[in-house]
């Protein structure tokens, strides 16, 4: 009985790391565009829930996957560079973390969640707002008695492990990132400094394209379906974890990203019946809506 | 009056109340959408009290009014001191807690919603009372000694704290009237759709709220007042051809307005250039 229970655990705690892996991802790339360009993009996970239904297109004629994938992937970058020139009027006005950015994104989302929702169905691209991709990578690679990681777990955690190293390699040892850093700190001596703002913010924007392309692709391969739904939770998740990180932290929000995907595991999996679905978002709310209460900075501190 | 043109007024009132409770804590440089908490407060509460428990509706009115302002009031505590963006995302937050909660109350029907709400007429006198009871009651606020208090903490929250202005208190007291504003359109809302489906109150009347409010114009509470039954309109009385896009409509003119107008369409500026040119 142990042992089982033992296998459980595991299992939830394989599953929780990679799903805490598209969580870290998406938080890194939204805090990235906060401290670079001072934008709260709320719309960042409908961006990355669209380019699943583009892929999925892509899909249903051609049938191949590897293509379906490189879709994805590239279409995050495209979508987030498309809507950078939106944020821009707005960004050069306010100072820190402008909430005019958060309500433009809001607009953003309204016509991806229309698109998905309703434009997709009517012109007959899709049957339905759910859009459902075949099982990915499903296959054990390693079996633990009756939990196993799967390839699909294994592709999403190491190439989480490997597209932040990437990140902070950037950030912290590269021209580009040290020019990141000086936008992040003050816009207006950076430009002084000869640092061309706007090449820094497009560069942003594409890294958190990059980011939200990866997530596009790992959420394919975990959920192998997509939906407006799951952007909406995705959306308010994944702001909730920053803050609960602490606003700006990439560092920060990237760890408390792992830390929520596992502690979502492990209550949707505890919880009984199908108040384990429903519970396990709500009691995930309740502990963000307890940090942003109890302690606004955050658990690792705000850096903006 | 036809059942169209009612309906209308009456889903037109719950944007224009939510608009204005919105308002309220906007102006204090905090997004507040508690209100929309409230108002699932309001519709359910009501809902339950006058069909279950058969209670007369202007007791079930108050309780839910006075639930909606406590439970705003609780809150607040805490909302009232993060920055204007954590309350925004946690009174979000709040929206998906509320649907969690009401989803596993059997006697609130689930997630299939609570259905046979009855829909008297007197709701339609209920919803044109509550707009000019309230936007009298704000229309004074704004005018009044209160209303330069948050004219202050709106144009820079350090000046108003050198001034004496707590703008703590002031944060909770407007959370609070927010509160008791949203369970009141919650009141209308249950007793005209004759039903009540969270799923359908939350995250889709945030999305529409938040664009009826900044295109409307934020900085005053004339722009709800005009553009919420303008912009509402679109669902129901343009042709179906165009209908059927109202949502990507409502997107880009966010977008829009929100790139080259901020403050929205009906502005302060606006008012001070039509009583210039009245002066002249």
């Amino acid at each position: 009985m142990e042992n089982v229970t033992l296998q459980v655990i595991l299992a939830q705690l394989i599953n929780g790391i990679a799903i805490g892996s598209i969580y870290g991802l998406l938080t890194t790339g939204l805090n990235l565009l906060l401290v670079v360009c001072g934008v709260w993009h709320y719309a960042y996970p409908y961006v990355v829930v669209f380019s699943m239904y583009l892929a999925w297109l892509v899909h249903r004629n051609t049938g191949n996957i590897a293509l379906t994938l490189l879709t994805a992937f590239i279409a995050g970058i495209a979508i987030s560079l498309i809507t950078e020139p939106l944020f821009r009027p707005l960004s050069k006005k306010s100072e820190g973390a402008p909430i005019g950015t958060f309500i433009l994104s809001t607009g953003i989302l309204v016509i991806l969640a229309d698109l998905m929702n309703n434009v997709f169905i009517r012109l007959g691209f899709t049957a339905g707002s759910v859009v459902g991709f075949p099982q990915i990578a499903g296959n054990s690679l390693i079996q633990f008695g009756l939990s196993s990681l799967t390839y699909g777990q294994a592709i999403m955690v190491i190439g989480t492990v490997i597209s932040v190293a990437l990140l902070f390699y950037l950030l912290y040892r590269t021209k580009l990132g040290k020019s990141f850093r000086a936008v992040s700190q003050d816009r207006v001596a950076a430009q002084l400094l000869g640092i061309p703002t706007l090449k820094t913010r497009l560069n942003a924007f594409t890294v958190a394209g990059v980011l939200g392309g990866m997530s596009s692709v790992f959420l394919i391969i975990a959920l192998a379906q997509a939906s407006a739904t799951i952007s909406d939770y995705l959306a308010i998740k994944v702001f909730a974890i920053a803050l609960f990180a602490g606003v700006g932290n990439l560092p920060g929000g990237l760890i408390c990203g792992l830390f929520f995907g596992v502690f979502e595991s492990f209550l949707v999996s505890f919880l009984p019946g199908e108040s384990g679905a429903v519970w396990g978002n709500a009691i995930a709310f309740i502990l963000i809506l307890a940090t942003v209460l109890f302690r606004p900075r955050g658990i690792f501190g705000s850096r903006v | 009056m036809s059942g169209i043109i009612t309906t209308f007024i009456q889903l037109s009132t719950v944007y224009i109340l939510l608009g204005w409770g919105m308002f309220l804590v906007w102006r204090v440089g905090q997004l507040y959408v508690g209100s929309i908490f409230t108002m699932i407060i309001g519709a359910y509460g009501s809902a339950y009290l006058v069909k279950a428990l058969g209670w007369p509706f202007p007791a079930a009115l108050a309780a839910v009014v006075l639930a909606g302002a406590l439970i705003a009031f609780i809150f607040s505590f805490g909302f009232a001191r993060v920055s204007g963006f954590a309350c925004g995302i946690g009174t979000i937050a709040l929206l998906f807690i509320a649907q969690a909660i009401v989803w596993s109350i059997h006697a609130f029907g689930g997630v299939h919603g609570y259905f046979g709400v009855p829909m008297p007429e007197y709701i339609l006198v209920l919803a044109l009372a509550s707009l000019l009871i309230v936007g009298f009651l704000i229309y004074n606020l704004v005018h009044s000694r209160l209303g330069r208090a948050i004219e202050v903490v709106n144009t820079d929250i350090n000046l108003a704290n050198t001034l004496g202005i707590n703008v703590y208190k002031l944060r909770i007291t407007l959370q609070t009237a927010a509160g008791a504003i949203g369970a009141l359109a919650g009141v209308i809302y249950s007793f005209t759709m004759g039903m009540v489906q969270v799923q359908n109150i939350g995250v889709g009347v945030l999305l529409e709220l938040i664009v009826f409010f900044f295109v409307g114009g934020s900085s005053t509470m004339w722009g709800i007042l005009i553009f919420a039954p303008v912009l509402y309109s679109f669902h129901l009385f343009l042709p179906s051809s165009i209908a059927m896009f109202t949502d990507l409509i409502f997107g880009i003119l966010l977008i829009v307005i929100m790139m080259l107008r901020p403050e929205g369409i009906i502005g302060k500026d606006m008012f001070k250039g039509i009583r210039r040119k009245l002066q002249k």
